[in-house]
């Protein structure tokens, strides 16, 4: 009876999650908000079921359904959660050569493959792994987050790469690169800060908050670009299917242990870990860097579903709404196993899905006349902005599209944006809270 | 020894990761980590990429180049190449000082690159250029060089030319190579590969310096930190190994390096990290109060053995092709046994 009704659960919280991918502005928070109150509504119709069982098939499978078909809306609207800010620029290259699909199916095969791997591991070891890892890194998550912050200060600020890598020998470049990433940092900073400590509007976590600002961040420059004229118009887009190559292999590997590492530790996205990872296996080609966000993105989740559940994440335990059908101390042991047979069958349905849902974005981008597609995408990222904090959540946007702006003019490297998330963890996890809320003004 | 020897460097992250490893060492830094205090742990990730940071930032290296080889990618011609480089040459012994040589990279597209080599015959007194194929981002061959172009080309040398680089540099994706004809006093020049974003931070003592007084402003074990992340600074770049493999190259005369990817291939990098994470995660572990750690053992068979042993395995296919040659000892012992 157990099995019957997680198996159940499972399939329709695929279902639903494949769905709530599509839409611009959905973050994975709101997947698991939704997804929390349906099992407390449900709890009582199986009679004899365990509530903790059906909590954690339904996240787990929910959440990795949402993690394959959330690249739609970022590789072919332009329109990023916050897991999803780094695969926009990539997700555009491919776009411009007709190969959206394939940018979105890469991603989509990267979270797969993770959804594989990561639901492997947690069904073989997960029950013994977790809690010697959280014990060991947990008084030590403070200063690990603050050596991801400061590296990324140091290589943003300080070693700018200019002209794409190609070894720039000018000096002015390379002064106006380090002062537009050192000014990009700070005022994302401050951004994130006001975000977190004192925000304008309510959200299902404090990382979900942030969206509005990676819309503008990350997605609001390519749009103006665009409308500018900097981006040639898009060309019809060719389907594709799931690549399954050594390349997207390699990309879903580094993203697996990046997502993995980014999930341990407090504070940091999915995005983010998908970007060390990516920086540190060097990656260049397109899909591999698609499919090392997508992999990063399915591991933070599922971890963070996981580990949320069986309470060892602080970060996410202060701000979601994820409080009930708590699994009793006793089935910790089982729960890695649940989730990671749930997620597996997750992402498999929505594997499924993917294609006609592709089919149904290029079907609309292809019905529009050029000028119209740049206008739907921003109606889009104002959609996505709005949906999470209304008008604020726009306004929030827009400040953050002038932020997002400088690193494109001045040529510095994009990841100062990730400031956004980067410096309000530190400061949260140094107990500076308070201080910072009264320093902006805004909160109690 | 090809890979030391094309320059498999690790990134800044994997510097960055040593410092912390090395800071994670020294017991009072992750007690006080723990405590609160991140700053031992951070000063280690920072004297880390302490080098790379000064000399990119302060703009130190050195900068001006004196002759850019550049490729026109809609028609690559390898007599450009061949006499862009001979010209530097003759101009360094003409003049009597010192030319900064850049062979630069050639995109083809944004994703991929028109790859090409240089070789530096010393005793024919000529430098070849040949042009390869166009290449993407990981280095694979997308496409052969466009119909109708000069695939070979040479151009001679003045006599006298020596070598302190490899003999052969292939350019493909990246910053390109950079080199520095001297003038010497008896007529000839030597020619040697110089990085292009490495000054005068990347000789021991100025990032040294640096980073010791650094540490030493903070209190002595902050010092010796940074002192220590200095050093290893070094041996993770794969700055000495490679300078020892170019040697051997070079008195062999059949060296070559490689740049087709700007900063070499991935698995240094991602041998550094795991062996980083795996001497760090021991660290921490001891430090609860369970003390829950690995044994010195256990925790280098895991930081270097695994990944080692993941390597040979991932390779066996393709060395499986090479003949296996045993070192001259143990044929000599075997034919003393037999």
């Amino acid at each position: 009876m157990n099995v019957l009704s997680g198996g159940l659960v499972a399939v329709c919280a695929a279902l639903a999650g494949a769905v709530l991918g599509c839409v611009p502005g959905v973050h994975a928070y709101h997947v698991l908000g939704l997804a929390t109150v349906l099992m407390q509504a449900g709890v009582g119709v199986g009679e004899g079921v365990a509530p903790w069982l059906l909590t954690t098939c339904g996240l787990a499978s929910g959440v990795a359904a949402f993690s394959v078909t959330a690249g739609l809306p970022a590789a072919l609207l332009a329109s990023p959660e916050e897991s999803a800010a780094f695969a926009v620029y990539p997700a555009r290259c491919l776009v411009r050569e007709g190969r959206g699909p394939e940018a979105a199916a890469a991603m989509a095969a990267g979270a797969l493959m993770a959804a594989g791997g990561v639901g492997g591991v947690m069904v073989l070891a997960g029950a013994r792994l977790l809690p010697v890892v959280t014990r060991v890194l947990r008084p030590h998550q403070y200063w690990l987050v603050a050596a991801v912050t400061l590296f990324v200060l140091l290589m943003v600020c300080f070693a700018p790469t200019v002209d794409g890598g190609r070894a720039s020998v000018r000096r002015r470049p390379i002064l106006w690169a380090m002062g537009a990433g050192l000014v990009t940092f700070g005022l994302a900073g401050m951004l994130g800060c006001l975000l977190i400590f004192g925000p304008p509007y309510s959200a299902p976590s404090r990382l979900a908050g942030l969206v509005p600002a990676f819309v503008g961040l990350y997605g609001a420059p390519w749009l103006l670009r665009m409308l500018t004229g900097g981006v040639p118009a898009v060309p019809p887009q060719r389907q594709s299917g799931l690549p399954v190559s050594r390349r997207v292999l390699h990309g879903a590997l580094a993203g697996v242990v990046g997502g993995g590492v980014a999930a341990l530790l407090s504070g940091l996205s999915a995005g983010v870990g998908g970007w060390l990872a990516s920086y540190a296996t060097r990656t260049r080609d397109d899909a591999e860097v698609l499919a090392a966000q997508g992999a990063a993105r399915m591991t933070f989740y599922l971890s963070a579903v996981v580990l949320l559940l069986g309470g060892g994440m602080p970060w996410l335990h202060r701000g979601t709404t994820v409080g009930a059908a708590w699994p009793p101390h006793a089935a910790w042991g089982y729960l890695p196993m649940m989730g990671g047979v749930a997620s597996l069958l997750g992402a498999v349905v929505a594997a499924a899905l993917l294609k006609r849902f592709a089919e149904v974005f290029v079907r609309v981008g292809s019905s529009m006349r050029a000028p119209a597609v740049p206008v739907l995408a921003g109606g889009c990222l104002l959609a996505t902005a709005g949906v999470v904090g209304g008008w604020w959540g726009c306004a929030v946007a827009v400040v953050a599209a002038g932020i997002g702006l400088m690193p494109v003019c001045f040529g510095a490297s994009r990841a100062a944006c990730l400031a956004v998330v980067l410096v309000p963890a530190t400061c949260d996890l140094a107990g500076w809270g308070r201080t910072m809320t009264a320093w902006f003004g805004v909160g109690g | 020894m090809d890979a030391l020897r094309g320059g498999a460097r690790v990134n800044n992250l994997s510097h960055f990761a040593v410092g912390v490893t090395v800071a994670s060492c020294f017991p009072g830094a992750v007690r006080a980590a723990v405590a609160g205090n991140p700053a031992y742990m951070l000063l280690g990730g920072v004297c880390g990429v302490l080098p790379n940071i000064l000399d990119r930032s302060s703009l130190s290296a050195p900068r001006e180049i004196d002759v850019s080889v550049v490729l026109d990618p809609s028609r690559p011609d390898a007599a450009t190449l061949a006499d862009g480089f001979a010209f530097a040459v003759w101009r360094a012994v003409a003049a009597g000082t010192p030319v900064r040589v850049a062979l630069c990279s050639v995109p083809a597209n944004r994703q991929t690159w028109q790859r090409y080599t240089i070789r530096l015959d010393v005793r024919g007194c000529a430098v070849r250029a040949h042009l390869g194929p166009v290449v993407d981002a990981a280095g694979a061959a997308v496409r052969s060089p466009l119909h109708g172009t000069r695939g070979k080309a040479g151009a001679s040398l003045p006599r006298g030319v020596r070598l302190g680089c490899a003999a052969t540099t292939t350019v493909g994706v990246g910053a390109g190579a950079h080199f520095l004809v001297a003038p010497e006093e008896d007529g000839g020049a030597r020619i040697r590969a110089v990085h292009p974003h490495r000054g005068c931070f990347h000789r021991w003592l100025p990032a040294g310096a640096v980073a010791v007084m650094l540490g030493f402003g903070v209190d002595l074990m902050a010092g010796a930190i940074a002192g220590l992340v200095t050093l290893t600074h070094a041996l993770a770049d794969g700055y000495v190994p490679a300078w020892v493999a170019r040697r051997i190259a070079v008195r062999e005369g059949a060296g070559s390096q490689r740049t087709d990817a700007p900063a070499g291939p991935a698995w240094p990098v991602v041998l550094c990290l795991w062996a980083c994470g795996v001497v760090t995660w021991a660290n921490l572990a001891r430090a609860l109060p369970g003390g829950a750690g690995m044994t010195l053992m256990q925790t280098l068979a895991l930081a270097v053995g695994v990944p080692l042993g993941a390597i040979r395995l991932a390779r066996y296919p393709w060395e499986r092709r090479v003949r296996l040659r045993l070192p001259r000892t143990v044929r000599a012992l075997r034919r003393w046994r037999d």
